[in-house]
């Protein structure tokens, strides 16, 4: 019941939306090239999605996000564990990492075309590079953060590495690094966007410079809105996979743990 | 005469503050116990019960002294002391049952075999039927009880115990009580336990070591002789409150000037 409430919700507030876009478009005799109203975006849509031009673009771009934020979240958890474990490794490594955490990753993007070509591979990069930071960053925050009786209990039962990792770290860790995984996500979304932007024959990002310079305003606006509906799936999706997590959490009891 | 399991000699701790300063938390300490023997350490706060007990469980190094052990340490890396935490330190996404079996499983034990030792110690402390529970669906006193058979459930040659019932009700710290002695009689181990509670040291030891405020050390050793099995009905005898006297008048006297 609850849920289709939400639904009712969303559908007014698109509903609203819409009708003050339309109003707006209308009333304030909005040139279309600046704003086309509501309709002709819906037709540049729905024709966009017919030809498979944003179905293809919305598989490339998901593709990259999917992929780059998966490899960068394991990477940077993998590194952020390593880093807890060992004070030499921190020192050793310590300005090398903020130097490249603290650079604008985005700024770097040219580069990595430079380097990795005009292909996926670039895109990619930059998506990894962005997530990789502060997943590594939440996981050390996470790890250290465990409290001293958990720690005490470990080292009683001579836990090795790996089950001191995977059975009492990262579990007590995980709403830390959930918060760094929802950061990283909002990032790869903008990393794949501003990679296809700058290079390259595919994806959303593509897709909105080809409407700008072909002064197809509706399709500009169409791979923006799927842009926006991409970014909130992946969100919720990662959310679910929090919640189904951590329902032992207690600041997630009573949601997923009935499911 | 029965076989010493644990030796203390000349055993001191002094931790290094965060800014490099130097915290004396136990002066040097002698202390022997026996094998099955019931010890409580008794003191006010801060006078370094919780650090004997971590240097004698090996989870921080002594300053300086030895530790010997009745037994061969090595031959059981990590099985042969149990600790029972202030808090019950249980692994809240894990229901009673695995939290309980947690170290058989670390330690390798057979999945069945385990959950039957288990099943049979919760049962003995009136957790049956609550195997499935989430920590956070129980009460303070059952998730300690919980701790308790987790550190039992290997079958420990020594058995810490940290205040553990330090967080419960006064109600609920006598109940914890008649549990702790009924599995202590149900298989005899050797305990150092620690307490505030002067009722429940003379209730539970055999024999009872009064320390001096910080640093620590031990001010006064007393063997405990009232008769066992004890039962709550001990407490109302003349024995009983005649150690209660005792112990509060050695933790309240003056340290003795060194
Ligand atoms: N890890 C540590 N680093 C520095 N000082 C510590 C540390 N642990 C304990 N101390 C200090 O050592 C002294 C003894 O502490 P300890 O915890 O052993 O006391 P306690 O007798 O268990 O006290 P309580 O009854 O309050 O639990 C205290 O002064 C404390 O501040
Ligand atoms: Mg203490």
């Amino acid at each position: 019941m609850k849920r289709w409430g939400l639904v009712v919700h969303y559908v007014a507030t698109l509903v609203v939306l819409t009708a003050v876009w339309q109003l707006y478009v209308s009333v304030g005799h909005v040139s279309s090239f600046l704003l086309p109203a509501p309709l002709p975006v819906l037709t540049a849509l729905l024709a966009s999605l017919r030809s498979g031009q944003l179905v293809s673009a919305t598989a490339q771009t998901c593709l990259e996000i999917l992929v780059g934020f998966g490899v960068g979240s394991v990477l940077g958890v993998a590194l952020g564990a390593l880093l807890s474990r060992s004070e030499l490794l921190r020192t050793a490594t310590g300005s090398l990492l903020l130097f490249f955490q603290t650079a604008p990753k985005i700024a770097l993007a040219p580069l990595f075309i430079l380097w990795f070509g005009l292909g996926l591979l670039s895109k990619l990069v930059l998506v990894v590079s962005l997530v990789f930071f502060p997943a590594m960053v939440a996981t050390t925050v996470g790890i250290s953060s465990v409290p001293g009786p958990f720690v005490d209990l470990a080292n009683l039962l001579g836990l090795r590495p790996a089950q001191r990792f995977f059975r009492i770290q990262l579990p007590l860790a995980l709403p830390d690094i959930f918060a760094g995984l929802k950061v990283g996500l909002v990032q790869a979304v903008i990393g794949a966007i501003v990679a296809e932007w700058m290079a390259g024959n595919a994806g959303l990002g593509y897709l909105m410079v080809y409407g700008d310079t072909t002064f197809d305003t509706p399709l500009l606006i169409a791979a923006i809105l799927m842009t926006v509906l991409v970014s909130v799936v992946f969100t919720g999706l990662l959310v679910r996979v929090e919640t189904r997590l951590l329902s032992w959490h207690a600041a997630y009891a009573g949601e997923g743990g009935s499911s | 005469m029965q076989s010493e399991a644990l030796r203390l000699q000349g055993v001191s701790k002094t931790y290094t503050g965060a800014r490099g300063s130097r915290i004396a938390a136990l002066l040097p300490t002698d202390l022997a116990v026996r094998e099955g023997e019931f010890v409580s350490l008794i003191g006010p706060s801060g006078c370094g019960k919780s650090t004997l007990l971590k240097v004698v469980a090996g989870l921080t190094p002594p300053t300086q002294g030895t530790i010997t052990y009745g037994w061969d340490r090595a031959s059981r890396p990590g099985q042969d002391i149990g600790f029972v935490f202030q808090d019950p330190v249980l692994l809240p996404w894990k229901n009673v049952l695995e939290n309980a079996r947690f170290p058989l499983e670390v330690f390798g034990v057979g999945r069945e075999q385990a959950d039957r030792t288990v099943l049979e110690l919760l049962d003995a402390v009136g957790l049956g039927g609550f195997e499935r529970a989430l920590p956070r669906e129980l009460s303070g006193g059952m998730r300690q009880r919980v701790s308790i058979v987790r550190a039992l459930a290997y079958d420990p040659k020594l058995l810490l115990m940290d205040e553990p019932f330090g967080a419960l009700d006064l109600l609920t710290r006598d109940l914890m009580s008649d549990i702790l002695l009924g599995l202590w009689s149900r298989s005899p181990k050797t305990v150092v336990f620690v307490t505030h509670s002067v009722e429940e040291a003379v209730y539970l030891s055999d024999r009872l070591v009064v320390m001096s405020p910080r640093p620590g050390q031990v001010k006064e050793i007393m063997e405990v002789d009232l008769p066992r099995p004890r039962d709550p009905a001990v407490k109302d005898t003349d024995g009983f409150v005649h150690w209660m006297r005792r112990v509060k008048a050695a933790l309240d006297a003056q340290p003795v000037a060194s």
